[in-house]
């Protein structure tokens, strides 16, 4: 297993697809916060457009660690790990290497649980960068704001276990289905589209039961906030669990009984 | 008593229905160089692809090193399957790395000793992407020689090579085979260079095992023919063909007729062509190629 992933790690560190979504990660988070300062600009002017009349509540609430929760909601580093973990291990199938891999008796389980393993670091590290970005972007704007070191701590350590169960799902996807571009839409659309997709499914049946709160991105927008509340944090935690868990069993146990071409 | 690096016993795959690969048995002694014919499509790269960990058998139980374990047995065999699997925005150096970590080998001279063996050490920053695909089978052939394994699974290797690489290919393995004692598998297209080095043989054809035959045994199972030199060999071609009303004459070249079987009736043929007016320079007696008995047990259409 050990050399599996000194291998697996050697190879995230020569792949351009990490380096690339890691400085769209830098990127998006400098571009929103400069788009967020123009929109609350432009609120302010008179016979401004009335679609920017939500921002004017953002005003006296925007600072560094509220924008941090606000854009993390938005889950634009989640989809750079969807469309990073689909190309890292896409290209594995499509340039015929991970026969280069099983070939040499490489345990089926402990090849997946790898490339988990290392897609989860890399994910963790756009994430960090993201937020790194945005925090900073947005207290030479706006100052810090206000926020307990536990608050930001279990934010962060929410956020980043919800990343983890998102990554975990994106590997069995990519692993699943093999190929780059399939792989990318999916794992877009799991992060965008997912929730919208649980909320109308909820609304079917009465708005009783909202699904969503039982999804990984629900809990990402519930966490998004340098204050969580703990009832939220446990919850996010078992969601977490549960769908990293699943996906880790599901995919191994897919990976195990598929051939590789 | 004989040592078996491979051994499969009535080994099948089925796809959807179809048999791909149908109770196939070969044995892979020590020491040789099995070459695995068929056509396409007959069931090799699938059998190949089973030995290798990379398809389930549907039937049948494969042994490495008489170990059914195979999980355990994989690190010391090194395969090339289909087409070059390399990592196109890394240099061959690399490529290399990535497996020399994999098998956990300490030392990184490794890498850089098999690309000079493989003749292709000079590559530097150069991508594999931008390599030629006889460079990407040498590097391929390369990476399957990390961690020193005593087994080599080689499906069609000198695929888009050109003559010379070929034969280079061809005496490089020849080399691993007497110099480190390494056994191989190899299947390819190209069956006059693997009639030069192969010690076994087996034949596939639509997923069945035809034929398994030793080296030795493949003079026993072809048949002869006879070349005649003349200086008119249309005429010696028509005189044969009256001679014998089920003889078969294939012009070889310019004034000679390869006659198939007949070596018997070699001083009968001489002394009617010389009665006849017909000049003789040469009269040799030849057995079949490795193709052309491939060619009959095949039914003397298709192509390996």
């Amino acid at each position: 297993m050990l050399n599996i992933l000194k291998s697996e790690f050697y190879k995230l560190k020569k792949s351009k697809a990490f380096w690339i979504c890691t400085a769209l990660c830098i990127i998006f988070g400098i571009i929103m916060i400069v788009a967020m300062q123009t929109s609350m600009t432009m609120a302010q002017q008179p016979n401004h457009d009335p679609d920017l009349d939500s921002m004017l509540e953002m005003i006296p609430l925007a600072s560094g660690t509220f924008m941090l929760g606000n854009l993390i909601s938005m889950g634009f580093n989640t989809i750079f790990v969807g469309i990073f973990v689909a190309i890292f291990i896409s290209s594995e199938f499509s340039y015929g290497t991970m026969k280069n891999t099983l070939s040499r008796g490489a345990d089926r389980i402990k090849v997946f649980s790898s490339k988990f393993l290392v897609c989860g670091c890399a994910a963790l590290i756009m994430q960090f960068v993201f937020m790194i970005t945005v925090l900073i972007a947005g207290t030479i704007i706006w100052g810090f704001g206000t926020a307990t070191y536990s608050g930001m701590l279990g934010m962060i350590l929410t956020q980043s276990l919800l990343t983890l169960a998102y990554t975990a799902l994106f590997t069995f996807i990519s692993m699943t289905m093999r190929a780059g571009g399939g792989a990318i839409a999916v794992n877009i659309m799991c992060v965008t589209m997912a929730s919208t997709l649980l909320d109308a499914i909820s609304m079917l049946f009465g708005g009783k039961l909202n699904l969503n709160n039982y999804w990984i991105g629900g809990a990402v927008s519930k966490l998004a906030t340098v204050a969580p509340a703990s009832s939220d944090i446990i919850q996010g935690i078992i969601i977490a669990a549960v769908w990293g868990v699943a996906a880790i069993l599901f995919g191994t146990t897919l990976f195990k009984m598929q051939d590789v071409k | 008593m004989m040592e078996y690096i491979l051994q499969t016993n009535e080994v099948s795959k089925e796809f959807s229905g179809k048999m791909a690969v149908d109770h196939v048995s070969i044995k892979v002694n020590r020491g040789d160089i099995y070459g695995f014919i068929g056509e396409n499509g007959a069931g090799k790269t699938t059998l190949m692809r089973m030995v290798c960990g990379l398809a389930n058998p549907t039937g049948g139980n494969i042994t490495l090193f008489g170990n059914k374990d195979l999980v355990s047995q994989r690190y010391r065999v090194g395969c090339t399957i289909e087409n070059p699997a390399l990592y196109p925005s890394m240099t061959a150096m690399e490529n290399m790395e990535t497996q020399r970590l994999l098998l956990g080998i300490k030392d990184k001279k490794v890498c850089g000793d098999l690309l000079e063996m493989s003749g292709i050490s000079g590559t530097g920053k150069k991508k594999a992407k931008d390599f030629s695909l006889g460079m990407k089978q040498r590097l391929m052939i390369a990476l399957s020689m990390v961690g020193d394994p005593e087994f080599l699974v080689l499906d069609e290797p000198t695929n888009g090579l050109d003559p010379l690489g070929i034969r280079e290919v061809g005496d490089f393995l020849q080399r691993l085979n007497k110099d480190r004692g390494i056994s191989i598998l190899i299947s390819s297209h190209i069956l006059g260079e693997l009639e030069k080095m192969a010690t076994r043989y087996g034949v596939i054809s639509n997923g069945k095992m035809v034929d398994e035959f030793q080296a030795n045994e493949l003079s026993g199972r072809c048949g002869k023919n006879l070349v005649i030199h003349a200086n008119d060999s249309q005429k010696a071609e028509n005189i044969i063909n009256s001679m014998f009303g089920d003889v078969q004459c294939m012009p070889t070249s310019e004034n000679s007729i390869r006659v198939k079987g007949h070596v018997e009736d070699a001083g009968l043929i001489n002394s009617k062509l010389v009665k006849e007016g017909v000049t003789v320079k040469a009269l040799i007696p030849e057995s079949d190629k490795l193709e052309d008995y491939f060619l009959k047990l095949m039914g003397g259409h298709k192509h390996a």
